[in-house]
């Protein structure tokens, strides 16, 4: 257990006793947070992003494009040329206070548009689909000794790896015996791959009650709602927590009534980041949200009022200290797509994340979080 | 332990009665599913409804079944074969599915696996397959509709040929154009609800894994499914998956090459297919277990306990953990890695639901002599000696709750 962590579970298990820390009589550097929405299923990054100016725009997306700016239930300008969606309309302010941007057209070059192989090479950062077994944020945290956090109760590919990872439902009911729970802490020393778990999930837990944070929640829809974001910017708060965080939504892949799911979904994540900082308070000033994933969709619409597999798609960033108020990345255009269907990669999406280890965590050497691999870390933090 | 094991799962291996008293409900589930557009509330409770008797039942049944192993084998192409209640659509189905897909095809071929499951009403539902309309078709001109290529991609990558299995975006549009049609009828009352509409069904000769299939309306696709079913990539990538499930999430690629030479030898025989696999040699050696997923570990604590009341409290059990019947997150299924159910916090909720099982069931039983009998060889010594010391409540709990009981006996 590292030092961080013995501080964030000060005073719980009998471990105050051995704390070797400073006891924050000098400053100190403040503590960076990494906030990882993964949004599973592949978003339309043409839907979150509009390209509105684009003349190829109306043309290219036939029945999906989006009604134009000038319109009331239409795209909200950002640039002239790039706009979010109606339903993303809650974030027009924090990027218009340069606290949220967007890298668009990224992607996963040579990505075959399965999303259990994009995902994985997401998550896994090696050079092959389902080459590492571990992943990309768990491997660079290993190299600093930070922290990371899972929500749910599972930890997903992209923390599993050398560092210390807890993991947190916050759906579920978090009450349980603990005495029964420290019986069972003995037996489960001797167990190689359950025992580490067991120890982390025990720590976590005891934290968690010591500090009133969510205590007995309120059952919920999978996903992350404007309560459970706030918990969890409030948990990601504390000194001395976990630096990293993941979190999974699911529920992108709008193969059909793509207008209406991605209404709900996109009010949905606009609701929980403005939550997310809220419940940070302070802390946001330290704070990169990043809301990526396994790649876009097909430009035009399928037959099903939907859109299918696609190439490129847009990636969110969001924090207190990010160059916002732009759209990056080369645009491909639409005139001419990627074998005939997609927009094109304008930006590999490793170049975002290896911008978010260099510039916001300090990560130095990239080559235990991406081996094989050469990103050139993208600048979109001060 | 058994004195033959090998024999008692090789006489597990015909087709599955499965649970019974369910079999009307799910066609009705879905005329109603049809009729829900004029009463979408009545037809939600009666789907949801329909899953919790057939997630009740199957939950008893694997409780308290004799072929415990035929029950695990279900589970595996049931598991293969993803349909999951995160659609909606699909909520009253599920069970059926696996009812009238999975159980009577286990002494068939895989081939049948693959058919019976394009056919049914939560698999054609699930990856909307129902809304996929060939551009050229008669509907299609008429009305501007067009492919989803959704079930198509899934069917290649995740029930046949696997991600790797040589496919490429044109084999996906030329399946995605060939099973056009393919759909159901919304006629009430009727037992299969599958019809073929040629309507809807684009026209014309299609090129499927360089393979040119000729026009043949319904029975273009039947010809793409079985050239699917037979192709080397897939004899692998089930080889693999069946390997991996049950012995080692690291399957040794000799495992795999016998059974997908099995698999090839036999057209996919599938009794055949799982007798190979109960020989294999390192399915039997001690070192490398299997943890069990929260699924397999709510029926491994009833059968240990002889649970013997109502599936609701297994069920809860699972929801606990995360893992409910037929709702795996996405057409992937549930996964069959370790490392992906031990996370920190789902490591602590299984002890929490071992500790409340054993408080229920308040057996009466020595927990040594119930270790000895749960985990034999693997009862470790120092966990004997603290139940030894422990009343029966409590060493219940333990031993249920102890990480020796959170792996596969093997």
């Amino acid at each position: 257990m590292s030092a961080s962590r013995r501080h964030f579970l000060g005073g719980l298990l009998g471990l105050a006793g051995v704390t070797m820390l400073p006891n924050g009589a000098f400053a100190k550097a403040p503590e960076k947070r990494l906030i990882l929405l993964m949004l599973e299923g592949a978003v339309d990054g043409l839907a979150l992003c509009p390209p509105h100016g684009d003349p190829d725009y109306a043309r290219a997306r036939g029945h999906l494009a989006l009604p134009g700016p000038e319109r009331p239930d239409g795209v909200v300008d950002l640039d002239g040329f790039f706009g979010l969606h109606p339903s993303l309309s809650a974030l027009a302010g924090l990027f218009d206070s340069g606290e949220l941007g967007i890298v668009h057209a990224t992607g996963q070059p040579g990505s075959k548009r399965s999303h259990f192989e994009a995902m994985d090479m997401l998550q896994g950062g090696g050079p092959e689909p389902h080459s590492i077994r571990t992943g990309w944020l768990g491997r660079a945290l290993g190299t600093t000794g930070a922290e990371g956090l899972a929500i749910g109760s599972q930890v997903p590919l992209i923390l599993q790896g050398p560092a210390e990872i807890g993991s947190i439902d916050l759906q579920r009911d978090l009450s349980s015996d603990q005495d029964f729970l420290q019986v069972m802490a003995d037996l489960y020393q001797r167990d190689p791959i359950l025992g580490p778990a067991y120890e982390e999930g025990l720590s976590l837990r005891g934290e968690l009650a010591e500090q009133g944070v969510m205590a007995r929640p309120k059952r919920q829809d999978h996903g992350l709602s404007r309560g459970l974001a706030l918990q969890l910017g409030r948990l990601l708060a504390l000194e001395g927590g976990p630096q990293a965080a993941v979190v999974q939504l699911g529920g992108w892949d709008t193969h059909t009534n793509q207008t209406r799911r991605l209404g709900s979904g996109f009010s949905k994540l606009a609701e929980s980041l403005l939550a997310l900082k809220e419940g940070l308070g302070p802390r946001w000033q330290h704070t990169l949200v990043l809301g990526m994933t396994e790649f876009g969709r097909s430009v035009r619409g399928n037959g099903t009022k939907g859109s299918d597999h696609g190439s490129a798609s847009a990636t969110l960033f969001a924090g207190g200290q990010v160059l916002g108020g732009q759209v990056l990345g080369p645009w491909p255009g639409l005139a001419a797509l990627h074998q005939d269907r997609d927009l094109a990669i304008g930006t590999d999406i490793r170049d975002v994340l290896a911008g978010a280890l260099v510039h916001h965590l300090g990560v130095q050497d990239l080559s235990a979080a991406f081996p094989g691999g050469q990103p050139k870390p993208l600048k979109f933090i001060r | 332990m058994r004195r033959d094991p090998r024999g008692w799962l090789s006489s597990q291996l015909q087709a599955s009665e499965g649970p019974t008293g369910l079999e009307s409900i799910g066609p009705l589930s879905y005329a109603l599913h049809r009729a829900n557009k004029r009463d979408q509330k009545s037809a939600r409770k009666l789907a949801k409804e329909t899953y919790d008797a057939e997630a009740n039942a199957r939950e008893t049944y694997a409780a308290t079944t004799r072929h415990p192993f035929q029950e695990r084998l279900v589970r595996f192409w049931s598991n293969h074969f993803c349909v999951s209640i995160t659609q909606v659509r699909c909520v009253g189905l599920v069970g059926n599915f696996e009812r009238q897909v999975i159980r009577p095809n286990l002494d068939g071929h895989f081939v049948d696996l693959v058919l019976a499951s394009a056919h049914h009403p939560a698999m054609l539902l699930y990856l909307d397959q129902t809304r996929s309309v060939g551009p050229n078709s008669r509907v299609g001109r008429k009305r501007g509709k067009g492919l989803n290529e959704n079930y198509a991609r899934e069917l290649m990558e995740l029930h046949t040929l696997g991600v790797n299995g040589g496919y490429t975006q044109q084999d996906v549009q030329s399946l995605a154009a060939i099973l056009t049609g393919w759909g159901l009828d919304p006629g009430q009352g009727r037992r299969d609800p599958f019809e073929f509409d040629s309507r809807r069904h684009e026209p014309g000769d299609h090129t499927l894994l360089g393979q040119r299939l000729p026009e043949g309306g319904h029975d273009q696709g039947v010809q793409a499914l079985e050239l699917l079913a037979a192709h080397p990539s897939t004899a692998l990538f089930i080889a693999t998956k069946l390997v991996r499930h049950f012995v080692s999430d690291t399957p040794h690629p000799q495992d795999v090459a016998h059974i997908a030479r099995t698999f090839t030898q036999t057209e996919g025989h599938l009794p055949s297919v799982h007798e190979a696999l109960i020989h294999l040699e390192r399915a039997w050696q001690p070192g490398a277990p299997k943890l069990r997923t929260p699924a397999e570990l709510v029926t491994a604590i009833a059968r240990g306990i002889g649970y013997n009341g109502q599936g609701e409290e297994l069920l809860q059990g699972r929801r606990a953990l995360g893992q409910m019947p037929w709702a795996a997150p996405s057409p992937q299924g549930w996964s069959d890695r370790a490392s992906a159910w031990t996370g920190p916090d789902s490591i602590l909720a299984r002890v929490d639901l071992a500790k409340r099982f054993a408080e229920r069931a308040e057996l009466d039983v020595d927990p040594v002599a119930l270790g000895e009998r749960l985990l034999g060889a693997r009862f470790p010594a120092q966990d004997r000696k603290l139940l030894a010391g422990m009343s029966a409540l409590q060493g219940v709990a333990v031993l249920l709750a102890s990480p020796s009981f959170q792996w596969r006996a093997q």
